[in-house]
């Protein structure tokens, strides 16, 4: 193995970085994640339950963009499309609990070694960003003067069916990643070639 | 295992452990600051947290402070929204309770967290199956079969006759 490959091995690669082929991917995982979150509602009644889907979306986007900042970029493009896009039912601050999902995705995934295809890591990774999600939405309620009763109501239950699901959710985009990484063309995307 | 390797695999476990127990400790905050408003007493923020509750005004005027208990109290009635029953009391019911008489429009404010937190309808809209409905987190939201759903809202705080 020449020191060149060896070299580019040892360090990671950056948002900078990004091809057309990464950005269209991201692009796409937004679009998804907030057209699963409108069009499949599963009538559960359990806090968080959608999160199975875009958790494990945000899983898969973040291990095939094997490029750091590629998580914060997801999480504002998704936050943007959840904001802008016109259902018009959301709050203000919407856009921030998307941010606050990447950048809690970004930030395990670096602190935590090992690939997104490692089960427990993903697991890891997927219960933090979702209730990390679940935090932006609290301190957007506390900057929003939102009253205490209001917002702390329910917070522990919502807290707890969210690490769940949000376990789920990484350990079903784990899966995923590992059997998208078999092709070929996904795998060197992965690789950054 | 050699104890080179033991190493290795050592220091890859113990970032996992951190942030399983960061998590852990959200979770178990959260559940403290649910027990906090849980309690009648409102401990939180020295008081800040009295129990969640809907004001109902006219004109600026408090007519009367519904808690949960005292809006299960009322005639219940339900309607059917995309599959799902919305069970609670009418909102011309309630007005009704609270003596808000003749009314020419009704503002309905939420906490404004999860929708845009305002609702004006005109007496008419007012009374043509506008509903209460008791959600799952133990709040009560504003709903109709005959509003769009970016016009619900959630999490009510006050309702003014006006």
């Amino acid at each position: 193995m020449s020191s060149r490959s060896t070299l580019a091995e040892a360090e990671p690669a950056y948002i900078w970085s990004l091809d057309l082929r990464d950005l269209m991917l991201i692009a796409l995982v937004a679009a998804l994640c907030i057209v699963g979150k409108l069009v499949l509602r599963v009538p559960l009644h359990v806090p968080g339950h959608s999160g199975v889907l875009w958790v494990g979306l945000f899983v898969i986007c973040r291990g095939l963009v094997d490029k750091r900042g590629t998580g914060i970029l997801l999480g504002l493009v998704t936050g943007v499309l959840a904001q802008f896009a016109g259902f018009g039912d959301v709050g203000p601050l919407e856009w921030t609990k998307w941010l606050a999902a990447g950048a809690v995705l970004e930030l395990l995934v670096i602190v935590v070694p090992g690939d997104l295809r490692n089960l427990p890591k993903a697991m890891l990774v997927g219960a933090g960003l979702h209730v990390g999600k679940l935090a932006a939405l609290v301190l957007a309620g506390i900057i929003l003067r939102v009253p205490w009763a209001i917002l702390f109501l329910g917070l522990g239950y919502s807290a707890t069916t969210h690490v769940i699901f949000g376990a789920v959710g990484g350990l079903l985009g784990a899966l995923a990643l590992r059997e998208l990484r078999k092709v070929p063309a996904l795998d060197a995307q992965a690789r950054g070639r | 295992m050699t104890e080179p390797a033991r190493e290795v695999t050592r220091r890859r476990r113990w970032p996992l452990l951190v942030v399983a127990v960061a998590i852990a400790a959200v979770v178990g905050g959260a559940w403290l600051l649910q027990s906090m408003v849980s309690n009648d007493s409102g401990a939180a923020g020295g008081g800040a947290a009295a129990p969640y509750s809907i004001k109902v005004t006219k004109g600026g005027e408090v007519l009367k402070v519904y808690d949960l208990a005292a809006l299960h109290a009322l005639p219940q009635s339900a309607v059917m929204i995309d599959g799902k029953e919305q069970n609670g009391p009418s909102l011309p019911v309630l007005l009704r309770d609270a003596g808000a008489g003749r009314y020419d429009s009704v503002v309905v404010r939420g906490a404004g967290l999860r929708d845009l937190g305002k609702l004006t309808l005109t007496a008419a809209r007012a009374r043509k199956r506008v509903q209460l409905d008791f959600s799952d987190r133990g709040t009560v939201k504003v709903c109709g079969p005959d509003l769009n759903h970016a016009e619900w809202v959630r999490d009510v705080v006050s309702i003014d006759a006006r």
